[in-house]
Parts: structure tokens; C-alpha cells; sequence
């Protein structure tokens, strides 16, 4: 079911009638703007502004992929949607319910429900905690069971990332970055999350260590049913992984839709753009033209006129600087906000 | 040949006992070609390229043995002043993060107008300048004149990406090594800072060396490759032989490990297991534990030797490179498999 609606300039709905019952988390028009001091001498603030009007929905048992260069907002609409920023405007909904506007208890089930995976595994485990307190920390957090089912669910977590019992007692700094990853994950896990966000899981891995990571990744969503919204600049493992696709440019999606329509189909520019400057490793480069964006991506706060991409696109004319596009269903479920879009 | 590598060692001292980063690397770069070195982290890839550029940090570390050739003259042999007149003007580098290598509180127009006088302090000034905008209009900056008087950290990466080009070129040097240079940027600007790379050595036939983890971009860049694992070369030839009909296992197993855009829903092929120790020196092939093909088998307790194979002309060091395919790599569903 696509709404083009008018009030959210950026909405995007699952596509798929029969899950669209199911919807699970969903952000509506989600803003978020940074206040940026000009100098350290000038009173007067700009803002900058991360996330512009973003909507989209996360079905339950569903991968939804992010894909975007950086500064385009897609780990800050991450930490949004995992409820560790409160957006400017607009609403993140779980099962229907405004995750900002909640009860001290409702949020803490929230967090609960919505777990988050960060990119450093260096950086998100503390050095001087064991692996099994670092596991169950989230348990005794939310007082779930005692000790000794604690150990024991925390054993099974490990299994589940194909880690050992006897790590149980070592710290983190006895493990490899894919070892760290596996223990951030089983950490997000404790608690039985609907919702896993993964922000930038793999780049700091190395390619055969990725390549253990994201079959991991793939298996526990057939195995617990879990979802994910996964975060990456990295358009081959958003591809490996993820049902639906949103581009994000500039703190704005440009394109949405089935995995497979966006990189084989992609409608917007941008999104052609980014699949054909990626490296792929087969030769098959299926006659398709190179292009190559002019330029270096907008500075946030100060955005061009209309429409932010049109300052690198090949097709941009004067409509693109006047009138900002709309996110518009071009397929079955795929969306995206371009004047002259590739049809 | 404008480089010819022979039995190249590097070692670092540990309190562990010495560290073989690089353990008897040999190889040859014909003018104006590109070679691109991969291998993941830990292989000995950057600290090939540290000896290549001499700038290896003694002490810990030292070149243990081997030579590099380069036009004539071995920069193994050579004193730390030679060494400072080859770099710069006769080879040049391009590093990862322009963050690190570019002075911070220097305009860039005279970080790379430093480099010009370096090497020839009877140049005039206005000349300089000329020189310098120049190289920022055939680096492909916008603005040049603006661009000149600006601060690194006013520019984007990928402009502070062609402002290191601009340095490692501005002496037209035979050679110029890159290690992992577009690592820190978007796709985007990577495909753009690559093409004036590509445009550049084509103008000036300057020959590269090219250092990445992504074997992919390789394509892109090099004429030939060379694999590394564990400090040595595993396999080398043309690049599109290499990735389209790998004759090492490892190689084999890197491609198929790497995700692609049409990998949609399936499970990649894994490579158990982890590198061997850097601080053992072992005698069979360093591979073998995790390789697919090894089996026991008790050639493998031998260490390979880099040698040709097939029609192609790539060079393996695998007992069982006759094997080795693509497709042959399936380690099944690797997701429980504990690293």
C-alpha cells in the first residue's frame, strides 16, 4: 500500500498488502536538526538538518536495508528509530504507539523490543567486563531471572552466534573484531528484540570475517523471526541481506522499494549513480554505462534549492532547483523522488 | 622492468620474539603499468609498502633480507638521505587518511609548492605557483585558484584526496604507491578520485602501485595483481585472470566470501579458521589449515613456491592449483562456524 501523501513530503509505505497489517516499527515525517554555532565567537546558530521528513515502515520479520554515502542522516535516523535521539519533529512509532510519548515503563519495554548493534565492536564492549557479564547485562537491567538462568541464557546466546561456553569469562580483549561483533549481537539478543538495528555491522571487518557475520545474520532472522533495519554503505551487503532498500541522499529517502527492483530497476539517479560506482567483483558488468557524480556531496547546512541531488546529477533542469520532488510510486512498491526518473 | 622486488623480508622486533610481516616477497613493475597488491588485514601488505617506500620504522622494525630494484639502484641499500631524494621526486605516495598526511595548519597550494622547491630550490616562485595550479586543474579540484590558499580541513575528503595526488605527482615521479587511498571514501568520490588517478597516469605514464583489501576495485585499476596471505604472495598475475579464474584457494575463497549485488538471500562461502601467528615461521604451506582443499593431504606439509600455471601465465603457490576453481569453495552454511 503506497501513499503519496502531501502533509509528509518523504512517506513511504510497505508495499506488500498482506504485511502491511504487521508493521512493527514505522517512523512518519521524522525530522531531526542539529544546532550548529556558526563560530565560537558569533551568538548567531544555524541549524543543520540531519533528517528531513522521513517516513518509512519496518514489517515484522522483515530486513529493511539503508543504504546512503556519508553525512546522508542514515545513522542518525538509526539512533532515532532505536529511541537514543527524540527527532525534532515527527513520529516513531512501535506497534502503533508514539515511542517518545511513553510511559517510563512502556519505554523501558520499548528498549526492550528494539535493540541496536553498533559498527566499532572495539569501541561498544567494555574492556573490563567479562563476556558473560557484558551478555547479561541487559537481563539483570530488566531483572530478568537469577543467576544461574542468566549464565544459562547466556550460553545459549553464544551458541546461537556460533560462539563457545568457555569464552564466558575472557574480555573483549582476547577477541578478533568478528569474535566482538558475535558477542554485540548475542548481547542484543538477550533480551528477545522484534526489532535489531545494525548500524554499519560489518565495515570494520575484514572480507572472509564478513562473510561469517552476514550468514549469521541472515540465519538468525530465519531462525527467531527478528527483524532488521540495516545500515551500510555498502550496497552488496544491503543486497545479501535486506527485503526492501530506502536510498537515503541528504538527510532524505530518493528511492525505495523491493531489493531486487532497486538494483537491477533503480529509478532515481542517484541510486544508478551509487550501484554503478560500486566495485563488483564479477566481471559482468552487463554493458550498463559508468557514471560519475561531479562534485562532493552538499554541505547539510547549506542545501541547494529543490532538489538537494540536483547539484551532481547529469539530468538536473531548472524544475529540480525550484521544486523539491516527492516521493512518487514509479512500480509495485517502488518509490522514489526524482522529476525525470529512469522508467 | 622500473622495479624488480627479489626475496623481500621485513621484521619487526616483539617482545613476543620477531614478527615476519613480510617473508621473502618477490615480484617485477614494467613502466607505466599498475599493480595492485591485496590481501586482508594482517597479510603484510602495508608494511611491503613501508619497505618499498623505506619507510619502515627502525627500531622495531628492519628490512631482513632482499633488494628493490629501482632503476638501477637498490633502496634497500640506499642512506636515509638518498632515500629522501628518490621519495618525492622519483616515487611518489599516496596514503589512506590525507588527515594524517597533510599538514594542518599549511595551505595546501604551499604544502605542494614545498615539494616542487624540495627538489629543485632554483625554481622561481611566480613559476611554482603556476606549477601548483597546474597539477590542482589536472587533479581535477574545482577552483584551483581558491583551492590554493585553502586549509585542509576547509575541504572535503575526496578533495583532500586529490590534494595528496597533486603532491605525489608534482615532480612527474616514474612511480607513484598508493595504499588503500580511496579506503575512506564514499563509492561516489572513490569512482571519481580513481578516474583522475587513471586519467593522470595515462597522461604522464607514471607507473602505480595500487594497495587495497578490495579486491573488486582492482578491476578498475590495476593490469596485475598480487594476492598476499601471512607476508607472502600467494598468487599473482593479469588481473582479470586472477578474479575470474583464481589459482589459489585463498583467492578463491576471498571472491567467494565477498558479498556481490546479485549474492541476494544466499549464503556465502566462509573461510574457517584465522591467520597463523605472524611470530611462527612454520614449514608447510601457512595456508593449509584453513584451506579447502588441503585435506590432510601431505604435500601441503611442504611449503609451496610461487610457480606458473596454466595458459593464463598466473602464478600460484598451491600443490593442488589445478583445483582450484570458484565454485569449489563451498564450505556450506558457515553462519555456525565459531572464527
Amino acid at each position: 500500500m503506497f501513499r503519496s501523501s502531501t502533509e509528509s513530503a518523504n512517506h513511504v509505505d510497505n508495499g506488500n498488502n498482506s504485511q502491511a497489517d504487521t508493521v512493527l516499527l514505522s517512523a512518519d515525517a521524522v525530522e531531526m536538526r542539529f544546532a550548529s554555532r556558526k563560530s565560537l565567537f558569533s551568538r548567531s546558530s544555524s541549524s543543520v538538518v540531519a533528517v528531513d521528513g522521513v517516513s518509512f515502515t519496518l514489517s515484522s520479520g522483515e530486513a529493511l536495508g539503508l543504504v546512503g554515502e556519508s553525512g546522508c542522516g542514515k545513522s542518525t535516523l538509526a539512533r532515532i528509530s532505536a529511541g537514543l535521539y527524540k527527532p525534532t519533529s515527527g513520529i516513531v512509532r512501535l506497534d502503533g504507539k508514539d515511542i517518545n510519548s511513553m510511559s517510563r515503563k512502556r519505554r523501558k519495554q520499548f528498549h526492550r523490543q528494539v535493540q541496536i548493534v553498533f559498527q566499532d565492536p572495539f569501541a561498544s564492549l567494555d574492556p573490563r567486563r567479562s563476556i558473560l557479564e557484558i551478555i547479561t547485562e541487559p537481563l539483570r537491567i530488566h531483572r530478568i531471572g537469577n543467576r544461574k538462568s542468566q549464565r544459562e541464557r547466556a550460553i545459549d546466546l553464544l551458541q546461537d552466534v556460533g560462539l563457545d561456553e568457555e569464552v564466558l569469562d575472557r574480555l573483549p580483549r582476547d577477541f578478533s573484531g568478528g569474535q566482538r561483533q558475535r558477542i554485540s549481537i548475542a548481547r542484543s539478543l538477550a533480551l528477545e528484540p522484534a526489532v535489531l538495528i545494525l548500524d554499519e555491522p560489518v565495515s570494520a571487518l575484514d572480507v572472509s570475517v564478513q562473510a561469517q557475520f552476514l550468514n549469521l545474520l541472515q540465519g538468525l532472522k530465519e531462525r527467531l523471526n527478528v527483524s532488521y533495519l540495516l545500515i551500510s554503505h555498502d550496497l552488496a551487503v544491503v543486497s545479501l541481506v535486506a527485503d526492501r532498500v530506502a536510498v537515503m541522499y541528504l538527510g532524505r529517502i530518493v528511492e525505495v522499494g523491493r531489493t531486487e527492483d532497486i538494483f537491477t530497476k533503480p529509478t532515481h539517479p542517484y541510486t544508478a549513480a551509487l550501484i554503478s560506482a560500486s566495485p563488483e567483483r564479477s566481471g559482468e558488468t552487463g554493458g550498463a554505462k559508468r557514471i560519475i557524480l561531479e562534485g562532493d556531496p552538499p554541505d547539510p547546512a547549506n542545501p541547494p534549492s529543490g532538489c538537494s541531488f540536483r547539484t551532481r546529477c547529469w539530468k538536473a533542469a531548472e524544475k529540480c532547483a525550484s521544486e523539491k520532488p516527492m516521493l512518487v510510486e514509479r512500480r509495485d512498491g517502488q518509490a522514489s523522488a526524482c522529476h525525470y526518473p529512469e522508467l | 622492468m622500473l622495479m624488480t622486488v627479489q626475496d623481500l623480508s621485513v621484521v619487526f622486533e616483539t617482545d613476543r620474539g620477531p614478527l615476519h610481516a613480510v617473508r621473502g616477497v618477490s615480484f617485477e613493475l614494467e613502466p607505466g603499468k599498475t599493480l595492485g597488491i591485496v590481501g586482508e588485514s594482517g597479510s603484510g601488505k602495508t608494511a611491503l609498502a613501508r619497505a618499498l617506500m623505506g619507510i619502515v620504522k627502525n627500531p622495531p622494525g628492519r628490512i631482513a633480507g632482499g633488494s628493490v630494484l629501482f632503476e638501477g639502484r637498490d633502496l634497500v641499500q640506499l642512506s636515509e638521505r638518498e632515500m629522501e631524494d628518490v621519495r618525492g621526486s622519483q616515487i611518489g605516495f599516496i596514503f589512506q587518511d590525507p588527515m594524517v598526511s597533510l599538514n594542518p595548519v599549511m595551505r595546501v597550494g604551499l604544502q605542494v609548492a614545498e615539494g616542487i622547491f624540495a627538489h629543485d630550490s632554483q625554481i622561481r616562485k611566480e613559476e611554482v605557483r603556476r606549477r601548483v595550479l597546474a597539477l590542482f586543474k589536472s587533479v581535477r579540484l574545482p577552483n584551483p585558484e581558491r583551492c590554493y590558499s585553502m586549509y585542509p580541513h576547509e575541504m572535503s575528503g575526496g578533495m583532500r584526496q586529490r590534494v595528496q595526488i597533486a603532491i605525489a605527482v608534482a615532480n612527474s615521479p616514474r612511480l607513484v604507491i598508493a595504499d588503500e587511498p580511496t579506503t575512506a571514501l564514499d563509492v561516489t568520490v572513490q569512482a571519481q578520485v580513481l578516474e583522475t588517478l587513471k586519467a593522470i597516469q595515462t597522461d604522464s605514464g607514471t607507473a602505480m602501485i595500487f594497495i587495497s583489501h578490495d579486491l573488486a576495485l582492482m578491476r578498475t585499476v590495476a593490469d596485475r595483481i598480487i594476492v598476499m596471505y601471512a607476508g607472502r604472495i600467494v598468487e599473482q598475475g593479469l588481473t582479470n585472470a586472477v578474479l575470474d579464474f583464481p589459482s589459489h584457494p585463498y583467492t578463491a575463497a576471498l571472491l567467494a566470501a565477498a558479498p556481490t549485488l546479485k549474492s541476494r538471500g544466499r549464503r556465502l562461502s566462509v573461510i574457517p579458521g584465522s591467520l597463523p601467528s605472524p611470530l611462527l615461521l612454520e614449514d608447510g604451506c601457512s595456508f593449509e589449515a584453513r584451506c579447502y582443499l588441503s585435506l590432510n593431504r601431505a604435500e601441503c606439509g611442504v611449503r609451496p613456491v610461487l610457480a606458473e600455471v596454466g595458459e593464463l601465465g598466473s602464478s600460484s603457490a598451491c600443490h593442488f592449483s589445478k583445483e582450484v576453481s570458484v565454485h569449489s569453495t563451498n564450505f556450506g552454511d558457515g553462519g555456525e562456524d565459531v572464527s
